[in-house]
């Protein structure tokens, strides 16, 4: 296998898998599509070639592939959650996981109105960006500020909880 | 701790899944920058906690890459075995050709069947005709018609079933000889089949119009419908319905519109070639509702199977479905179609 491929799959593999997580949510669909997104582009490798274009053609291709599998996967869940909707949190400790959501419902509850109301259209209903812009007849850019104002306040009123990078920063502090 | 090296409100959208390709991009740019990384991992932690979102776990990338290189290798030599069957293939047809012309020379009745095609496989074939023109042969069927096409007519000959996709030609109609009747069409889709002990011959149309002849008498079937000649009576008619379930075979598509469980697992049966066995007592009230397209059947099995409380495992080829009990998903409601 020539050597420049292998380097951008080296330099790009990590990045798009991120970036299809973003989408897919699911970490084994993530690592199918950046796959099928390299056998993609090592099909086109003669027709494919300036670097910029290659970036350009892998996060295009991963991001219409994420769609593709977010829309199967929509129809699947309609099925698994009608039979069975108590699966997905059985995993949890019932009594932690109470006191956790708890919290993370309290702090949602305090965000200013229209914040909360974006971010709960964002999150419980799953709206696209797009489609909460149109029923709140505001901007899509407004929608993201108040998506990131609400991550925010939440990191405030949560800092308590995030304990892994409390440690992380004291590491790195050293 | 210096959190905003990048704008929140850009990660969230990332987070999120709204970035497009170019945001994404632009994105991950700004993750160079080691403080930025970190200030992005603090968001990312936050987001996930409030969202219950499970962290994103990068695969170790030279495992990637080696599961990468194997897919490539698998492709290629499957490519190679292509190319070298396709070598036998043309050297078949070139026989076949020269063979096709020294009796188009010697004779002047040329409707003779030049080449025949006979799926003997376990799975269904996709055969492109000359003049491109899809024929998808299900199992145990039998294809035969001239590596090329008279000017006035293209005409095939079919046993067993196919389903058939045929490229627009008004100068040239298509036609397949299916025992005693003839299937005519200018450009369409549709599927050709004998049921009920090869009494009755099944044309259903997908798209277009089909002409079917029978016995010096001929009807029209349109999109949607389904044309029917008995062999028996010697007629020919027409339904207003299709059933495209039954020719999934060839689409790779399932529509299951409240039809009773037991009937749906008869078209998988069918499509996938696999015997599949249910407790016929417990499912003989369960109706189904549901689409695939292009799905395994594991796949299709695990979705009905969620939906109606049941599981299901495989031995020795066949499938065994059992369900705990009667359930109340189970509604009463007819079978209607």
């Amino acid at each position: 296998m020539e050597e420049g491929f292998k380097q951008c799959f080296q330099t790009y593999f990590e990045r798009l898998h991120a970036y299809a997580y973003t989408i897919v949510k699911d970490n084994a669909e993530a690592k199918d599509i950046v796959q099928r997104a390299f056998l993609k582009l090592w099909e086109k490798r003669q027709e494919i070639n300036a670097d910029g274009t290659i970036k350009a053609y892998l996060y295009k291709t991963v991001y219409h592939l994420s769609l593709n599998a977010v829309r199967d996967l929509k129809t699947r869940q309609k099925h698994l959650s009608s039979a069975n909707p108590s699966v997905i949190n059985t995993f949890y400790d019932p009594s932690e996981e109470k006191e956790l959501s708890a919290r993370i419902r309290l702090g949602i509850e305090n965000l200013p109105p229209r914040c909360r109301e974006v971010f709960i259209k964002s999150r419980n209903e799953g709206k696209k960006y797009s489609e909460i812009a149109m029923e709140m007849d505001i901007s899509v850019k407004t929608v993201e500020v108040q998506m990131g104002k609400a991550l925010r306040l939440l990191r405030e009123s949560l800092s308590d909880l995030l304990v892994f990078l409390i440690c992380f920063f004291q590491i790195l502090n050293l | 701790m210096e959190p905003e090296k990048i704008p929140i409100e850009v990660a969230v959208k990332y987070l999120s899944g709204e970035a497009s390709p170019e945001e994404a991009m632009q994105f991950d740019d700004l993750l160079d920058d080691p403080a930025a990384g970190v200030a992005f991992e603090q968001i990312s932690e936050t987001w996930n906690l409030v969202t219950g979102t499970n962290p994103c776990q990068s695969p170790l990338i030279d495992e990637a890459f080696d599961e990468f290189q194997r897919s490539v290798k698998g492709r290629s030599s499957i490519y190679r075995m292509m190319q070298k069957k396709y070598f036998v293939a043309a050297a078949v047809i070139i026989v076949a050709i020269s063979v096709a012309w020294i009796f188009f020379m010697n004779d002047s009745n040329h409707t003779q069947q030049l080449l025949v095609k006979h799926n003997s496989t376990n799975h269904v074939q996709h055969d492109s005709l000359p003049d491109g023109s899809l024929a998808v042969l299900n199992m145990n069927s039998t294809i035969s018609y001239p590596s090329f096409f008279d000017k006035n007519i293209r005409r095939v000959n079919l046993e067993g079933e196919s389903f058939f996709e045929v490229v627009p030609d008004k100068q040239r109609p298509f036609e397949i000889e299916f025992g005693e009747v003839i299937i005519r069409v200018v450009g369409t889709s549709f599927n050709v089949r004998e049921i009920n002990d090869k009494t009755i011959t099944e044309v259903q149309v997908r798209s277009g119009i089909v002409q079917m002849f029978a016995n010096d008498k001929n009807i029209f079937v349109k999109a949607g419908q389904t044309g029917y000649y008995n062999s028996l009576s010697k007629k020919l008619f027409a339904t207003n319905s299709t059933d495209i379930n039954s020719f999934s075979y060839a689409t790779g598509k399932f529509i299951f519109n409240d039809i009773p469980f037991t009937i749906a697992c008869r078209y998988l049966e069918k499509n996938f070639n696999r015997r599949i066995n249910v407790d016929q007592h417990i499912f003989e009230d369960c109706h189904v509702t549901a689409e695939f397209e292009n799905k395994s059947l594991d796949y299709i099995l695990e979705v009905l199977c969620a939906t109606l409380n049941a599981t299901y495992s495989i031995k020795d080829n066949a499938v065994f479905i059992k369900g705990k009990s009667k359930n109340k998903l189970c509604g009463e409601q007819p079978f209607l179609r």
